[in-house]
């Protein structure tokens, strides 16, 4: 059987799989973002954001891998289709049962309703069921498979265990009207860079670049398609997903609620991805991996802020870039590449106001768990420790002062006290 | 009418919520603010007085997302009230009410937990355990694969947390002494 996995490209620092890049994102991240999406549903059309956003994406990204490897077959096509869902820890599921008509998903485990539960407990009963993500990928892998338009499909969930049920399941049917969906921006506008050992630290960049993005992180038939590793679950997620979902919704809301919300916007998704930081860079900081490979090259505080970094350029992230670091005070980080910019550009042109939230929430994470709380000392990293460092005086505060989608050439983060 | 500032609504929240709760319960119900005339840049001023109509929308949104809401009794006391047909499903936040919470547990091998809990609570029982302890998993040194490992043993913390779930849940209580 045929399997589509990706490559590492160093050019510029990111998974791409059949044109699609893909990124590690944790679960706390993941299910934060779609809080904070979801909270504008009573003014925003937001659950078909979250669900043609991973069909669109998911559709593109079939059709090419089909193509490419001329894979004409549908039994492959579905095996390739479900063994990618559980290589990237978005769950496991068998579409052996379904035709080009539709019909039900039955998923041994998936990310977002698991990740969900944990995270936050049971959704209420007014609340619909929580993997819009899977919704979405399902309807558009099986446009793909069987060689549909996109937005034939449709996709309902039936089971959740936010719901208290024992398995998450899915129905897919033809769509009564089709959905006038859009393509991809793919890899977006990109950059080429190359990744450089600095001087001033013992951090070997590349070395752990090299090593972390050869380790087989991955969700496995035993793991039910789940990747539980540094303390959190992790996926391979799409960046395109991430980008869509909370782009769409900005331009609603700024269609809607004029600055006012973009304000709280700004704010939220940063947040996402300080928790994001604060969880994944917490729990690898706190690995065995990081004391075998990473914490021998750290001789100073500051050589952490580095490792951490340096471990940032093998997540897909773009190339990450210390400029200046002030101990405990200051720390300044060039994004290259990123894919927030990227995916931008490619979908909206320019904007009005800095975008990059998740490298932000994350910049600002770092310097959190390194000065103003001490991961040095492996502190458990529980929700009330969560909220002990952002209640905190010496808490960090972070602002974005170069964007590449307001027309620099880079994403430059500041982060100070 | 009653009024309340902005500061002790935040600073409440502060306390008892995580943290940029305030700004997502705003976020939620931001339309609604604007229709009662109340726009983002009011609330940047802390002494700004929330008027009883005004916190009613806000507590709605925080009922909605952290089952929890401020209230007052006077004009200067808070109280925290919680919303008691919401079962709160963190367990670490569970409210243990019954006598077993200090029992301190045997050693058990995850096939004869399993086992109890299948029996007497629900056919489904052992998945929700697993899930629920997901979020403890790095503090007890598991990871959740090790709850499908009928032979891993379970030691006495991890069973009282176990035993947390299932009477939040079930209102049982876990007994695997015999």
């Amino acid at each position: 059987m045929k399997q589509l996995r990706g490559n590492f490209d160093t050019q510029h620092n990111t998974y791409i799989a059949a044109g699609e890049p893909l990124i590690f994102h944790c679960h706390h991240y993941n299910t934060f973002l779609q809080a904070t999406l979801e909270d504008t549903k009573d003014y925003i059309d937001i659950y078909p954001i979250l669900v043609d956003s991973a069909q669109e994406i998911t559709y593109a990204q079939m059709l090419q891998c089909f193509t490419e490897n001329h894979v004409t077959d549908i039994a492959e096509r579905k095996q390739i289709v479900e063994d990618f869902f559980m290589f990237c820890g978005y769950g496991k599921f068998s579409l052996e049962n379904l035709s080009a008509d539709g019909g039900k998903v039955i998923s041994e485990a998936d990310h977002y309703s698991y990740g969900w539960k944990s995270k936050f407990g049971l959704r209420s009963e007014d609340e619909p069921m929580v993997s819009f993500f899977t919704r979405g990928f399902l309807a558009g892998a099986m446009e793909a498979i069987f060689h549909l338009p996109l937005g034939s499909m449709d996709c309902k969930q039936l089971t959740c265990y936010t719901k208290n049920d024992n398995e998450v399941s899915f129905e897919l049917y033809k769509a009564a009207k089709s959905k006038v969906l859009l393509n991809s921006p793919k890899q977006g506008k990109t950059q080429n860079y190359t990744l450089n050992n600095p001087h001033n630290t013992g951090v070997n960049y590349l070395g752990i670049r090299e090593a972390l993005t050869n380790m087989p992180i991955e969700g496995t038939p035993s793991s039910k398609g789940m990747i539980d590793a540094f303390g959190v679950l992790l996926t391979r997620m799409y960046s395109n997903y991430y980008c869509q979902t909370s782009y769409r919704m900005l331009k609603k809301l700024e269609n809607t609620m004029g600055a006012d919300g973009l304000i709280l916007a700004d704010q939220l998704l940063t947040e996402a991805g300080h928790v994001c930081a604060f969880n994944t860079f917490g729990g690898i900081m706190e690995s065995a991996e990081w004391n075998g490979l990473i914490k021998p090259m750290c001789q100073t505080r500051e050589d952490w802020v580095h490792g951490i970094v340096a471990v940032v350029n093998a997540f897909g992230w773009g190339f990450w870039e210390i400029l200046e670091l002030e101990p405990a005070q200051k720390l300044v980080v060039r994004v290259t590449n990123g894919y927030e910019s990227n995916s931008y550009l490619q979908t909206f042109g320019k904007s009005s106001i800095p975008i990059s939230f998740l490298a932000k929430g994350g910049t600002k994470g770092i310097m959190n768990l390194i000065y103003n709380g001490d991961i040095t000392t492996q502190p458990s990293l529980t929700d009330e420790y969560y909220a002990e460092i952002c209640n905190s005086p010496k808490a960090f505060s972070v602002r974005q002062t170069k964007c590449r989608a307001m027309g620099d050439n880079e994403d430059v983060f500041e982060v100070y006290l | 009418m009653e009024t309340v500032s902005v500061k002790l609504v935040k600073d409440w929240a502060k306390d008892n919520c995580p943290p940029l709760s305030w700004q997502r319960v705003v976020f939620r119900v931001l339309p609604k603010l604007n229709q009662k005339g109340v726009f983002l840049h009011f609330f940047e001023k802390e002494d700004y007085m929330i008027q009883e109509d005004v916190l009613a929308i806000i507590n709605a949104g925080f009922e909605e997302i952290f089952k929890k809401k401020y209230a007052y009794t006077t004009k200067n006391e808070v109280t925290v009230s919680k919303s008691p047909e919401v079962k709160e499903n963190n367990t670490s936040n569970v409210l243990q009410t019954n006598s077993s919470i200090n029992q301190d547990f045997t050693d058990t091998p995850v096939k004869d937990v399993k086992a109890w809990v299948l029996k007497n609570c629900s056919p489904t029982a052992w998945n929700t355990v697993i899930m629920s302890l997901l979020p403890k998993m790095r503090e007890l040194n598991m990871t959740w694969r090790n709850l499908e490992d009928d032979t891993f043993i379970l030691e006495s913390k991890v069973l009282k947390e176990i035993q947390a779930i299932i009477f939040k849940i079930y209102n049982k209580n876990l007994n695997i002494t015999q």
